[in-house]
């Protein structure tokens, strides 16, 4: 790719034009530290991976632009907006409203759906009691009801910080639609609609998830982001899976905190299946690949990718060994103050203790 | 508790780990008081599903007394003896409404993995590799049952262990194996594998008014089983061509359904067997399917193919056109055991069946890396072990010892 080509991806979504303000030196620290935040994110994986990589990917846009917002915002004498966190540092802090314009040319465009035993008047009640979509979302911490209208949202975000706006809705019909956009202020704008329909012959109902968002660091960001982490539609449609689970069974199914045998090495990781994917979804690309017969190669493989789910453990006496991962420094930051049904609805992974040898 | 983890490729251990605990409220915590080894167990202790880890504690065929249960399971309570179906089945999804219970949408928490290789995710399974759920089995002292008000089913008293076991897996396996077929009065059946499975396939096609059943085997003391507890016709591997004898067999007309009960570990014969094998070693294709192969050259004209052998992804040289031309079905798939049981555990309550023909060895858990490998290599003619959590040391050194000190 050439240089012209990644400034004008980075140019994108911000709708203001930037005068280099950084030196090269700076630059080249800048660009390299966000190509290092970038991959630690990449590697990290799901949502919080994914902005990371995003706000690596400033860092990099930053060094390779050779402009600054922040130094643009005190060269301005805007200064920095002190309490607004890790935002400014990432490039999040832009603070116009989103307009259709913005989400046309810069959004990210992710629709889902999945089919859910029950009538769409309930789906539809479970979703609009908004206390119930972080049983569900799984990077969702919380969601405050304001009003009747307006929500107040945590996600987790980049390096264990949060990433909050607040959201209006902007449309309902009840038992077969809400639309919302997020309000001015935002830190990563967004704006969609969920759509209850009943299905054919009694199959259910069809839950259809369509939002745009605007990636604060513009569309390579996302690139990066598809090629090895989750995408947001993958995210998505893991959340819808849960909304299924909770809605025909009444929770989520886990193996979290099962017993195991001391012989455990390492962890299951995503590695593993995208190996066997590959051993057992296509014919090509799998010479040299034998190792993923076999769990104990892939536990030493320390290397690889680690789930996103592990690092959203609670159980801090497996932290230490955790550490000697690359990109898992996340795993201190699970919800402290988690009810119990939100615990129960996060903890859908399997159980990775001890015995790291 | 003992539990007896999986540690690599042909590495067993009865290993000392925590007791389970509910985890979620529709969980319930069985003490295990016999579990068995069953044959696509030993697709795991070769190694060759992947997403296995070191540590996993494998079993899926178990029973025992239920000792906890969670607040979401109203239909059993502490003391009721069960029989827990190896498949986790919600009771509540698109699948499980249908009675499809091994496909049920919502009890496995890596389905993005299996959506992944299959597109679709299938039902959580009790110990087999974290691809199918990651769920600890029942080869241990206790287990957990999650979905337990729709799994397990209750046992009446005057019925033993040895009886009702082989209803979490093997024997509605083997049924559901009959059922595929279609059986017509006056069919013959031809069940490849005479193990386990292919035993209760035999049977089940009888019950079901197959005329005759043909086993086909290499190990001369399964087809001496299928012949006399069952009445099979055998035809040894080693000894005739298959498909002139089943040709032969049939009056030139082949026969009209083949049950493949060996699944993706077949020992082929000839270059196309060293093909196949060199392939697998080296992950270049993940199943064997010298069987697939065999039934689609061997079975009648509209005929059908059931396969309740375990295959888990790719196969080559699978000889589509043939399978089209001669307008074959095939039917495949996890048992929908949930589905089966109730007119199964009727069946050996009358006395119809006793599924206990096949055992072959009664040992302890602490016995289970011996019996692995005694199973694999079918040795002292072994069939079916059966694991008691309870029972003494058979095996090895330290059991001998204790046999010459008591004698």
């Amino acid at each position: 790719m050439r240089a012209g080509e990644l400034m004008d991806m980075f140019g994108q979504g911000q709708g203001q034009s930037h005068g280099q303000n950084v030196g090269n030196p700076e630059r080249a620290i800048s660009a390299a530290t966000g190509g290092l935040l970038a991959l630690k994110g990449l590697r990290r994986g799901g949502l919080s991976g994914v902005l990371m990589a995003l706000a690596g990917a400033a860092l990099v846009k930053r060094g390779v632009t050779g402009h600054c917002a922040i130094k643009q915002r005190i060269q301005d004498g805007k200064g920095l907006g002190l309490g607004k966190g890790i935002d400014n540092l990432t490039g999040f802090g832009k603070r116009h409203e989103a307009k259709p314009s913005d989400y046309f040319k810069h959004g990210i465009h992710v629709e889902e759906a999945v089919t859910v035993q029950a009538p769409a008047g309930q789906v539809y009640t479970f979703w609009r009691d908004f206390n119930n979509l972080a049983k569900f979302m799984k990077h969702v911490k919380s969601v405050e009801v304001l009003d009747e209208k307006k929500s107040h949202w945590v996600v987790e975000g980049p390096a264990g910080k949060n990433v909050e706006w607040d959201a209006e809705i902007i449309n309902e019909e009840e038992g077969k639609l809400i639309s919302w956009k997020s309000l001015p202020g935002a830190e990563v704008d967004n704006t969609g609609t969920v759509q209850f329909r009943e299905a054919p012959a009694g199959r259910g109902t069809e839950v259809r998830v369509t939002m745009e968002y605007l990636p604060p660091a513009g569309k390579l960001g996302l690139a990066i982001a598809k090629v090895f982490g989750k995408t947001p539609g993958a995210e998505v449609r893991d959340d819808l899976r849960r909304l299924r689970q909770i809605i025909e069974t009444g929770e989520v199914p886990t193996t979290e905190g099962q017993p195991r045998g001391p012989g455990t090495r390492g962890r299951v990781q995503t590695a593993v299946v995208d190996r066997a994917t590959k051993i057992m979804g296509t014919t090509d690309e799998v010479k040299g690949n034998q190792s993923a017969r076999f769990g104990r190669d892939a536990g030493q493989d320390r290397e690889d990718p680690v789930t996103e789910e592990s690092s959203k453990r609670q159980g801090s006496e497996e932290q230490e060994q955790d550490d000697q991962n690359a990109g898992h420094k996340g795993s201190a930051n699970a919800p402290s103050n988690s009810n119990s049904s939100r615990s129960a609805s996060k903890s859908d992974t399997t159980s990775t203790q001890g015995g790291a040898e | 508790m003992k539990a007896l983890c999986w540690n690599g490729p042909k590495d067993m251990r009865v290993e000392e780990v925590p007791d389970p605990k509910i985890l979620n409220p529709r969980d319930a915590i069985i003490r295990v008081t016999s579990t068995t080894i069953c044959g696509s167990d030993l697709h795991l202790y070769d190694g060759f599903i992947p997403t296995m880890m070191a540590g996993d504690i494998l079993g899926h065929e178990f029973m025992g007394e239920v000792v906890e249960v969670g607040s979401g399971v109203q239909n059993l309570k502490e003391g009721d003896r069960v029989i827990v179906p190896f498949c986790i089945s919600c009771g509540g999804c698109y699948y499980c409404k249908r009675a499809l219970f091994s496909l049920c949408d919502n009890t496995n928490p890596h389905a993005d993995w299996v959506e992944k290789l299959y597109g679709f995710s299938t039902a959580g399974l009790f110990g087999y590799s974290h691809m199918f759920g990651g769920y600890a089995g029942g080869q241990a002292e206790y287990v957990r049952v999650p979905m337990a008000d729709i799994g397990p089913l209750k046992i009446p008293n005057g019925l033993s262990d040895e009886q009702v076991l082989f209803l979490t897996d093997i024997f509605p396996t083997g049924w559901m194996a009959a059922e595929n077929c279609h059986v017509q009065p006056g069919d013959t059946v031809a069940v490849w594998g005479a193990g386990p499975v292919g035993q209760f396939a035999i049977r089940s096609a009888f019950l079901q008014g197959a005329e005759r059943v043909i086993a086909i085997d290499r190990v001369g003391d399964r087809l001496m089983l299928a012949a006399t507890a069952s009445g099979a016709e055998t035809l040894h591997l080693d000894d005739v061509d298959i498909y002139e004898a089943l040709r032969d067999m049939t009056g030139g007309r082949g026969p009209d359904a083949c049950i493949d009960a060996v699944g993706m570990e077949a020992h082929g014969f000839g270059a196309m067997g060293v093909y196949d094998k060199v392939k697998q070693s080296m992950m270049l294709e993940s199943d064997r399917p010298h069987v697939l192969r065999q039934m689609i050259h061997c079975c009648r004209k509209g005929g059908t193919l059931s396969v309740p052998g375990v295959y888990s992804g790719l196969i080559d040289k699978f000889p589509y056109g043939a399978a089209f031309g001669k307008g074959l079905t095939l039917k495949g798939g996890q048992t929908h055991v949930q589905r089966y049981l109730p007119d199964l555990l009727q069946m050996v309550i009358d006395g119809k069946v006793d599924p206990s023909f096949v055992i072959t060895h009664h040992l302890s858990l602490d016995d289970g890396p011996e019996a692995y490998d005694m199973f694999l290599h079918k040795r002292e003619s072994c069939m079916k072990i059966v694991l008691s959590p309870g029972k003494e040391k058979q095996l090895g050194a330290k059991a001998e010892r204790a046999q010459a000190v008591r004698s």
